[in-house]
């Protein structure tokens, strides 16, 4: 691959402006503030709701992951768990062709859980870096 | 008259204009090599062809050859050619050029029709020159050195053909019997479309299957894989899945290579970078770390690199059934892999 010879000519003034607004110039966010977060709009009780908000460059592929208190039984899960291990109370989504906007999950439980007991996690390739990102959420 | 004439076997052969294959050739810019690729002969007889050294070609490979410029077979027939002696079956028949061909010379020049008369000639060119005032001169050599630049600049490389890279995603093993995914990423900072030929070429005992975009099957010993497409963005990938003979032996390593050729008057041909090798393993082939399991970071990576690909099976269930579970083991037996719940 040939490397390719930009001829940049930025006159001196606006490189010396560059260079004094540099201290006052938000820093660049880190992965996963940005791109994906997470909110309990209801984080306790026998009904959990976690909103999901994806930006632009979206990750492909999200695992959510759900921690109840240990030996929590699931009366239902929307969409449905990927993954439930009920004797350590956590559960994993898998969200596939993701793309920017809001994702809505749900669970229904038997008995209520007070909103301590109870966190998530979302898990992803940040699309720039690479990296796996860990996100924690909670209500 | 009728310009197909089949010869005594019964395979039909056609008149071709060389002279005009090679004008189209020219002026829709394609090198001998572009065209060889995609009829599936060597630059040697897309010469011949052109210098009228074989006027009768198949027609299976005139139609190859049509397609090849673009046009319709009409216009590369010769209409008002006599029949002529048939074209050899070897070796500029349908035989395809040799992965490792060294790149072929340009076709000699056909000599000049009459030498004699050039020296006489030559030398009243330069008296005549010498008789001009000095300005003129001068004003010559400005006016020839201006349209040499101008004809490189025309001629040359362009500027995003030349920066052009492929790039191999290949898993680093996978179990024999178990299809794995392969793509092929083009870059491109090229700022007009272009043609491209990408030619893969898979290890002995690996079977292709499945091709996004569909590629074009050549050979099978050792299997080779070809795409002809014309690439209007920056990138495009070609992808495909790969199985490796179920009775390869576990821990050898298979070799994949392959070329891009571009459509253009430079003869480019680059390689394709990236993993080149595989190792037979009773791993799957997601489980990048061979530790018996696919967790979250091999489940991520495998739906970043293939997910996206519509319509390419690399068995996602399987590869979510293991991340689900506890582990996984290969089975020699059953040749499949045995989940651990």
């Amino acid at each position: 691959m040939t490397a390719t010879k930009h001829h940049f000519r930025a006159p001196g003034l606006l490189f010396l402006a560059l260079l004094l607004l540099l201290p006052v110039l938000p820093m660049p966010l880190q992965a996963g503030e940005a791109l994906v977060s997470g909110q309990y709009l209801s984080g306790g009780g026998q009904d959990l709701q976690l909103r999901i908000t994806v930006a632009a460059p979206a990750p492909s592929t999200l695992i959510v992951i759900q921690n109840l208190p240990p030996g929590t039984a699931i009366e239902s899960a929307s969409p449905a768990f990927h993954q439930y291990d009920a004797s350590k109370g956590e559960g994993k989504w898998l969200l596939t062709q993701v793309s920017p906007g809001r994702y809505l999950l749900s669970l229904r439980l038997p008995r209520p859980v007070p909103p301590g007991a109870i966190s998530g996690e979302i898990r992803y390739k940040d699309p720039a870096s690479g990296r796996l990102t860990h996100l924690p959420i909670r209500p | 008259m009728d310009s197909t004439k089949p010869l005594a076997g019964g395979v039909p052969m056609v008149n071709i204009d060389g002279a005009r294959i090679r004008r189209l050739r020219e002026e829709k810019g394609l090198t001998q090599l572009y065209v060889a690729t995609v009829v599936g002969v060597t630059t040697d007889t897309i010469s011949r062809w052109e210098n009228r050294r074989y006027p009768n070609i198949k027609k299976e490979n005139a139609l190859k050859l049509a397609e090849a410029l673009e046009t319709q077979v009409a216009d590369i027939v010769d209409h008002g050619q006599p029949a002529s002696p048939p074209e050899p079956s070897s070796p500029q028949g349908s035989e395809p050029p040799k992965q490792d061909e060294p790149l072929p010379q340009p076709p000699e020049p056909e000599p000049p029709p009459a030498l004699a008369p050039a020296a006489p000639q030559a030398a009243s060119l330069r008296s005549r020159f010498a008789s001009f005032p000095v300005p003129a001169r001068l004003a010559g050599f400005f006016l020839l050195a201006l349209a040499i630049l101008a004809f490189l600049r025309w001629y040359g490389p362009s500027e995003g053909e030349s920066q052009m890279a492929a790039y191999r995603i290949l898993p680093e093993h996978a179990t024999p019997g178990i299809p794995f995914p392969v793509v092929i990423e083009v870059t491109t900072s090229a700022t007009r479309p272009f043609s491209l030929i990408l030619k893969e070429t898979l290890p002995p005992d690996c079977i292709p299957a499945q091709g996004r975009p569909r590629f074009v099957s050549q050979a099978s010993d050792p299997p080779v894989l070809k795409w002809i497409d014309k690439i209007s963005g920056e990138q495009a990938a070609y992808s495909y899945l790969a199985t490796l003979q179920p009775a390869t032996e576990m821990e050898t390593a298979h070799r994949f290579s392959g070329g891009v050729t571009i459509r253009s008057d430079d003869n480019s041909s680059i390689p394709i970078s990236g993993t080149d090798a595989l190792r037979a393993s009773p791993f799957h082939w997601a489980d990048s770390n061979s530790d018996g399991r696919i967790d979250d970071e091999e489940l991520l990576s495998v739906y970043e690199i293939y997910g996206g690909i519509e319509g390419l099976q690399f068995g996602k269930k399987l590869i979510e059934e293991i991340w689900t579970a506890k582990g996984y083991r290969w089975n020699q037996e059953t040749r499949g892999y045995d989940i651990l719940q």
